[in-house]
Formats: C-alpha cells, sequence, structure tokens
C-alpha cells in the first residue's frame, strides 16, 4: 500500500494523503500506519501500525511547484492522447 | 518462485491477543476456555487467550480418553501450571464408550471421531459453566488439508490460529514461551496408542506447507508447482484433499424457497450491531 501511495505521488507530482483504519472488522485485522507522501515521494507523515492514532502534518504546497518544475510530468502530459487511448481499449 | 514462511512472532502475537480481546468482547464476554490436548496447537491458542484476557478468566480443559498417552495429560498440565489458568480434567471415556462398544469392531476413524465430538460437547458445556467462548485450536494446514472432525475438534467460536500453517505455529510457541517438549513432540490426534499426524498424512508438514503456501497463498496451478520441483504424485494428493474437504470450511447450504434466506440474501457480518 505504501508502494502504491508513493508512486501516486511521484508519479502525478502531487501529494498523497491515505488514512486506514486500525482495529478489527468481523475478526479481520486493519494495520492502521496512514501516511502523507509529498510530490517528490518522500514520507512526510505516517500514524504507528495497528493503533489509533490522530496524526497532523503540515504540507508546503509550493513544494507542487518545485517538483513539478524539476520533473515537469504534468506540463508534458498529452491529455487527448491519454482519452483517445482509453477510448479506443474500452470501446473497441 | 520464493516461499517464505517465517513469520514476525512479535507482531502476530499482538495482532492475535488483540483479535481475541476485540471478538469475545464484541460478543459480550470477558473469558474463554480451551481444550488442552497437550499439544503445540492447543498450548498456543491457550496461551494467547491467557495473554489476551489474564490467565485467571481462561479455563484450560483436559479431556483424557482411556487409550490417551500419559504425555498429553502431563503437558497439558504443564501449560496450566505455567500460565496459572483454572482447569478442569473430565475424563471422555464413560461418554464414548457406550456408544462405541455397541459395535465391536468399529474403525479408528469412526472412534476417533466420536471422541473429537464427546470433546466438543464437553468444551460447549463447560463454555456456558464458565461464561467463556470456545477458543478453536485448529491451524492452516488441517483445515486446508480438511485434517480435522467436523462438529468436533473444529468447532469453536473464534480460532486465533487458523491462518497460521503448523510450521508457523511453531515460530510462535518459541515466541510465547511453549515448553520445549510440547514444541519437540511429533505432533498427533492422540486417538489411538502410536498415531501421528505425519504419519497417517503420509508427508511432513515441512514439506505440505511449502506446497500449501504456493497453492493456496500465491495462487500458483498445479502444474506451476510441479515445475518448481514437487512431486506431481503429492502435488495431486495434496490439491484433492484440498477440493474434497471444502464442505468442512463452509455451512451447510440451505434449500432456498422465500424471497430471502439466511446465507443467500440475509447476509449480515457476524458481528453485526455489536
Amino acid at each position: 500500500m505504501e508502494q502504491i501511495n508513493r508512486a501516486y505521488a511521484s508519479l502525478f507530482a502531487t501529494y498523497v494523503a491515505h488514512a486506514n483504519r486500525s482495529g478489527f472488522e468481523d475478526g479481520l485485522n486493519f494495520w492502521g500506519g496512514s501516511t502523507v507522501f509529498d510530490p517528490n515521494g518522500k514520507l512526510v507523515a505516517q500514524a504507528p501500525y495497528f493503533e489509533e492514532a490522530l496524526t497532523k502534518t503540515e504540507i508546503d504546497l509550493n513544494q507542487l511547484h518545485r517538483t513539478r518544475a524539476r520533473l515537469p510530468l504534468l506540463r508534458d502530459e498529452r491529455p487527448e492522447l491519454v482519452q483517445r487511448e482509453l477510448e479506443r481499449l474500452l470501446h473497441k | 518462485m520464493e516461499i517464505n514462511l517465517s513469520i514476525d512472532p512479535e507482531l502476530v502475537r499482538k495482532i492475535l491477543t488483540e483479535f481475541i480481546r476485540s471478538e469475545i468482547s464484541h460478543a459480550g464476554f470477558t473469558r474463554a476456555v480451551v481444550n488442552l490436548s497437550g499439544g503445540i496447537d492447543s498450548a498456543v491458542s491457550f496461551a494467547l487467550a491467557a495473554e489476551a484476557l489474564g490467565p485467571q478468566n481462561v479455563l484450560a480443559i483436559r479431556l483424557p480418553y482411556k487409550t490417551s498417552s500419559a504425555d498429553s495429560l502431563e503437558h497439558a498440565q504443564m501449560l496450566i501450571d505455567k500460565f496459572g489458568c483454572p482447569s478442569v480434567t473430565i475424563s471422555i471415556t464413560n461418554m464414548a464408550d457406550p456408544l462405541i462398544d455397541r459395535e465391536p469392531g468399529m474403525s479408528e476413524i469412526r472412534k476417533g471421531n466420536i471422541m473429537a465430538r464427546a470433546r466438543m460437547i464437553v468444551a460447549y458445556d463447560q463454555s456456558e459453566a464458565f461464561k467463556g467462548l470456545v477458543v478453536g485450536t485448529g491451524n492452516k494446514t488441517e483445515i486446508l488439508l480438511g485434517y480435522t472432525t467436523l462438529y468436533g475438534d473444529s468447532a469453536c467460536a473464534l480460532n486465533p490460529i487458523g491462518d497460521l500453517y503448523k510450521t508457523q505455529v511453531r515460530q510462535l510457541a518459541q515466541a510465547l514461551g511453549i515448553p520445549e517438549p510440547i514444541i519437540a513432540k511429533p505432533p498427533s490426534a492422540d486417538l489411538w496408542p502410536g498415531q501421528t499426524d505425519e504419519g497417517e498424512l503420509g508427508f511432513t508438514f515441512e514439506e505440505v506447507d511449502r506446497l500449501l503456501y504456493l497453492l493456496v497463498d500465491q495462487r500458483y496451478c498445479p502444474e506451476e508447482c510441479v515445475e518448481a520441483g514437487f512431486n506431481k504424485k503429492f502435488v495431486r494428493q495434496v490439491f484433492e484433499r484440498i477440493r474434497k474437504h471444502q464442505f468442512k470450511r463452509v455451512l451447510p447450504p440451505i434449500a432456498k424457497l422465500s424471497s430471502r434466506t439466511v446465507g443467500y440474501d440475509f447476509l449480515y457480518l457476524r458481528d453485526w450491531g455489536s
């Protein structure tokens, strides 16, 4: 889960905050460990595993600019191309 | 393909004791009862329950039959002494024998099933008397292989160790401080003298746990397991055992007649509303 969140944060050059529950639901155990990743994929906050917690962190929105200038994935993206490809895959 | 059956015993211990506390308190209870066979599985379930609920809240039950080995009773006593839990010892000979004696030459399987179900009757009776839920002692290996008596040793209110393979139960047992003779002795249902699980099954837990991990946890198909070096006949045998015993792992089917049938359309979580 943490790998996936880190990958999304890096790929979209954005903050990703993921809140996971802890404790048991009908016997099923949840592991807690909520995370916030910054646009560089760096972990900025994490709650403890398996415990209930209130985890706070400040996020620096200017980091979006800094990361996106360094790695202009969003600027270079061709959404119309992605859309066309998606349409083709979905409706072929 | 990588086969790694090692566990983090301290993390597993934390999750399983929390599981026991959570499930028992959700059901409105604070206590538990555990049938202690003297073997490693019940030792681990018992130790987890004692740690989760406090030793005074766990009743240890010893249920010898006349052919049970003396070691079984002794090993169960070692645990009772170690954890300081209340205990009862009730012979099942007088419960089981009238039924067994009706048919001279009854097969060992039938006798074993009768003993397992007699023990279940005592566990559930003590459950009511002690106001504690029955904590199960079946591991993942035996659940998958169906190496269990339906409504016998498999009967319980909750099972903390049912997702641990036998070889993983051994790792947890070490961390919980289960006495060495219990960990070291060959696993046995002790339903007849000299019986061992591995002798009866025809393979070792070490071998079969590795295969089960590939087939079940990693979802490899039998052919891929053979390619990975497992004996073809062994793979076929284990796969068939898993398939054949599915009925022991699910509730019996109910014939659907109405618009809302328990098990099909009436589907609430077990701890619904609590």
